[in-house]
């Protein structure tokens, strides 16, 4: 820790030096056990700030079974997988989301859905006979039924 | 002949502002992308700590989004100024990028305040309508250990300021000077925050009879 103000005289208390030793081991601890997913899209909505949130495998699903056209899809769309930063296109028109793909194995624009079938192609899923297409769609609101039967894979 | 020398020069002129144009692209670029390296690396070894900065303050669904805010404001912020973001030091990005998580947090602060009793009847009203159990969070993947559970707890009493100050000195490892920089507040009034933050623990540590211990 820097010490750029020992003047003060609060640092020569010891009950203040045990509380501080006591929590930053308590924060180290506690950031170093928990365990964030590495895994996942974030969709942002054009023009606000407002995000939608899926995990990768999820937004796999909901790309192929065209639920994304249900939103207004993303001025700025991140990829973070395996640690990787995809950087995506600013222009956006409606649901033709382009990614500018920058993987060794898979170069050039994409849209969101071809991007996110290659993914699930190379995962070893057969995009014809693995996942059900829904019927129906046409309200955001729809999606949180989906979830449950898209987190099969 | 004299048309032709002057096409020619143009075209050299061109050529060279073209090259000039090129050049100063490839640079500008190269400066970005070494910068969103930089945003990358730090994010790998600072990810948790951005995570347990908005923890401190708000739910687990509400920090996880603001985490992914804080990532893509800072890219964003990287992609759009090209050059002019300048970091003498490590530490001055680590400043830089805790100063955009500290905006994001007040942003939030601000719209939530804001909305704060519409959103919560509205949530609400979809909850009942979507036949949603609030307590189960099938999205959520984070794993939280029983020592956040126990710090959360620990810094429950204490007031956003000085939880921001104490996280921002403990795991960020920041100096005042820097913590007034990032929070906009005078060091003074951090370095008050502060220990009136760890007297709030010491009190509750001692409450509890397990913290004697400890301390």
């Amino acid at each position: 820790m820097k010490d750029d103000f020992k003047r003060d005289d609060r640092y020569q208390d010891h009950d203040n030096l045990a509380v501080e030793s006591y929590l930053k081991s308590l924060i180290e601890r506690a950031i170093q056990e928990t365990e964030l997913p590495s895994e996942s899209v974030i969709f942002k909505e054009r023009g606000t700030r407002t995000s939608y949130r899926f995990p990768l495998k999820l937004a796999y699903g909901l790309a192929l079974a065209g639920l994304m056209s249900a939103l207004i899809l993303t001025s700025y769309l991140k990829v973070l997988q395996n640690d990787e930063v995809l950087s995506s296109s600013k222009y956006v028109r409606n649901t033709e989301t382009r990614l500018v793909v920058s993987k060794s194995d898979v170069k050039g624009s994409l849209s969101l859905e071809e991007y996110l079938e290659c993914l699930l192609l190379e995962e070893g899923y057969d995009v014809d006979e693995d996942i059900e297409y829904p019927i129906e769609y046409s309200e955001l609101s729809y999606l949180e039924s989906y979830i449950y039967p898209l987190e099969i894979f | 002949m004299e048309s032709i020398l002057r096409r020619e020069n143009l075209i050299g002129l061109n050529f060279r502002a073209y090259r000039i144009g090129v050049l100063s692209y490839w640079r500008e670029s190269v400066k970005v992308s070494h910068l969103k390296a930089k945003l990358n690396n730090w994010w790998k070894c600072h990810n948790k700590k951005i995570y347990a900065f908005f923890r401190l303050h708000l739910s687990e669904d509400e920090a996880w989004d603001l985490y992914q805010e804080t990532f893509i404001k800072a890219f964003t912020s990287i992609e759009r100024s090209g050059d002019k973001l300048q970091f003498e030091s490590d530490d001055k990005f680590t400043a830089w990028m805790m100063k955009v998580a500290y905006s994001v947090l007040q942003d939030y602060r601000r719209k939530r305040y804001r909305w704060k009793f519409i959103l919560e009847r509205a949530e609400e009203i979809l909850d009942k309508l979507l036949g949603r159990d609030v307590g189960s969070n099938p999205e959520s993947k984070v794993i939280e250990s029983l020592h956040f559970r126990q710090l959360l707890q620990t810094v429950e009493k204490l007031s956003s300021f000085e939880k921001n100050v104490i996280i921002l000195r403990l795991a960020m490892d920041m100096s005042f000077k820097e913590i007034s920089e990032v929070t906009n507040k005078s060091i003074n009034t951090c370095l008050s925050a502060y220990y009136r933050g760890l007297r709030k623990v010491a009190n509750y540590l001692k409450a509890k009879g397990k913290g004697g211990e400890s301390l």
